[in-house]
C-alpha cells in the first residue's frame, strides 16, 4: 500500500518533471527574424519628339505632328530642283538616360506608282535621306555606331532630318505626263533605356 | 508544421507578384517615334505666253497705231503703223505670264533694231537719216531694257505670275525734219526667252 503510493507519487513527479522539462526545453527555443523594408524608386519615361519645323525650296510638304509621331506627310514636287526638308527635334524627359536602339524602315527603298513611262522619268531622280544628329542613316548603318546616341536624363536632345529632293541635272530630264506617287519615306525611331 | 506551409505559400507568392511588377515595367521602358508619310511628283506643265488676243495701241499725236494680235507665245502688230511727225508715238502694253507649274526664268531680251528704209527710191530722202529721230523703247517689269537681260533685276516668273512689257516707238520730238516720203521702219521684232528656273 504505501509502495503504491510512492509509486504513484514518483509517477506524478516524473510527469511533473518531464512536464517542466518540456515546458522548459519549450521556451529554450528562440525564433530570428529579420525585418525590414525595399522600395522602387519613382521614375519617369517620357521620349518624344519636339516642335517640328521646315524648310520648303519649291517642294511643299505637309503634315500632322504630335508628341510620338508625325502623320500624314505628304510632299510634292513640281520641278527638277525642288526640296523640302524637315526638321524633328527629339527630347529625352525621363529620368533615365535613352538611347536610340533601331531605326525601322531604314531598309525601304523607295516605291513609285504611275504609268511605266512616267516612272521612267523620275524614279532615279527623286531622293530622300534622313539623318540623325547630321549622320546619313542608311540600309547599313549600324545604329549603335552613331554619335550623339544617347541622350542624357532629364534633358537629352537630338535632332533628325529628312530631305526629300527632286534631283536638278545638267543633262534633260523630261516631265512626267501624269502625278507620279512616291511611297517609302515610313520610319520608326525606337529608343530604350540606355 | 501547417504554419510553415502557410509561410511558404505567401513568400512564393510574393515574390512572384514582385518578379510580374519588375518584368512588366521594364518592357514598358521603350518609344517608338513614328513618321509616316509620301511624295508626289506632279504631272509637268510648261505654258509662258503672252496674255489676251487683241491689244490696242495708245496713240500719240496723229499717229496710226492699230491694234497688235497675241496668239501665245508671239504678238503681231497689225499693218500700217505710221508716226506722222514729230512728237508722234504709238505704245503697246503686253502681259507675259507663266500659265503652267513650272517656274521660269527670263534668260535673254533680243530687241528689235528701227531700221528705216525707203518705201520708194527718192533722191531728196534718205531713210538713214532719220535714224536718229525714230526711237523704239522696251520697258520689261518698269525697267529699261538698256542692255538685254542684262537690264533686268528680277529674272523670275514664277507659277501663276505675270510681267508687263511696253513696247513703244516715237517718232522723236526733237526732229528738225520730215521726210518728204514714207519710210519703213523694220528690224523691230524682239524676242523674250524664258527657261526653267
Amino acid at each position: 500500500m504505501e509502495n503504491k503510493g510512492t509509486k504513484i507519487f514518483i509517477i506524478g513527479a516524473l510527469a511533473l518533471t518531464v512536464v517542466c522539462l518540456s515546458v522548459a526545453y519549450a521556451v529554450l527555443s528562440q525564433t530570428l527574424s529579420v525585418k525590414g523594408t525595399a522600395e522602387v524608386e519613382g521614375g519617369t519615361w517620357d521620349v518624344h519628339f519636339g516642335s517640328v519645323s521646315k524648310t520648303e525650296h519649291g517642294a511643299t510638304a505637309t503634315y500632322n505632328a504630335g508628341a510620338t509621331s508625325i502623320t500624314n506627310m505628304e510632299v510634292e514636287f513640281h520641278q527638277p530642283g525642288d526640296y523640302v526638308e524637315i526638321t524633328i527635334p527629339v527630347e529625352n524627359k525621363s529620368s533615365f538616360a535613352a538611347k536610340l536602339n533601331e531605326v525601322q524602315g531604314k531598309d525601304t527603298a523607295l516605291s513609285f506608282e504611275g504609268t511605266s513611262e512616267d516612272i521612267a522619268k523620275v524614279q532615279s531622280d527623286v531622293k530622300y535621306t534622313v539623318k540623325y544628329e547630321s549622320q546619313e542613316i542608311k540600309s547599313d548603318t549600324d545604329i549603335s555606331k552613331l554619335t550623339g546616341n544617347n541622350l542624357a536624363a532629364s534633358s537629352g536632345t537630338a535632332t533628325i532630318i529628312l530631305r526629300a529632293e527632286y534631283v536638278s541635272k545638267s543633262t534633260v530630264q523630261e516631265m512626267p505626263q501624269a502625278d507620279v506617287k512616291v511611297k517609302g519615306f515610313d520610319r520608326t525611331f525606337v529608343f530604350g533605356q540606355a | 508544421m501547417n504554419g510553415n506551409k502557410e509561410l511558404k505559400i505567401v513568400l512564393v507568392a510574393v515574390l512572384g507578384v514582385a518578379v510580374l511588377c519588375l518584368t512588366v515595367a521594364y518592357a514598358a521602358l521603350s518609344a517608338s517615334l513614328k513618321v509616316t508619310g509620301s511624295g508626289t511628283v506632279k504631272a509637268g506643265s510648261w505654258n509662258v505666253a503672252f496674255e489676251g488676243s487683241t491689244i490696242t495701241g495708245t496713240k500719240v499725236g496723229s499717229a496710226n497705231c492699230p491694234n497688235a494680235t497675241a496668239n501665245g507665245s508671239s504678238v503681231s502688230i497689225g499693218t500700217g503703223l505710221t508716226l506722222s511727225k514729230p512728237g508722234d508715238s504709238c505704245q503697246y502694253n503686253l502681259t507675259i505670264k507663266n500659265n503652267g507649274d513650272i517656274n521660269a526664268k527670263l534668260t535673254s531680251i533680243t530687241p528689235g533694231t528701227p531700221t528705216p528704209s525707203l518705201t520708194s527710191a527718192d533722191d531728196n530722202t534718205t531713210a538713214g537719216n532719220y535714224t536718229e529721230y525714230i526711237k523704239y523703247t522696251i520697258t520689261y517689269n518698269a525697267q529699261p531694257v538698256t542692255n538685254g537681260v542684262s537690264s533686268i533685276t528680277d529674272l523670275t516668273l514664277n507659277s501663276g505670275l505675270s510681267k508687263a512689257v511696253i513696247i513703244k516707238l516715237e517718232f522723236l520730238g526733237t526732229a528738225t525734219t520730215v521726210p518728204a516720203q514714207a519710210i519703213s521702219i523694220g528690224g523691230l521684232d524682239t524676242t523674250f526667252s524664258y527657261s526653267a528656273a
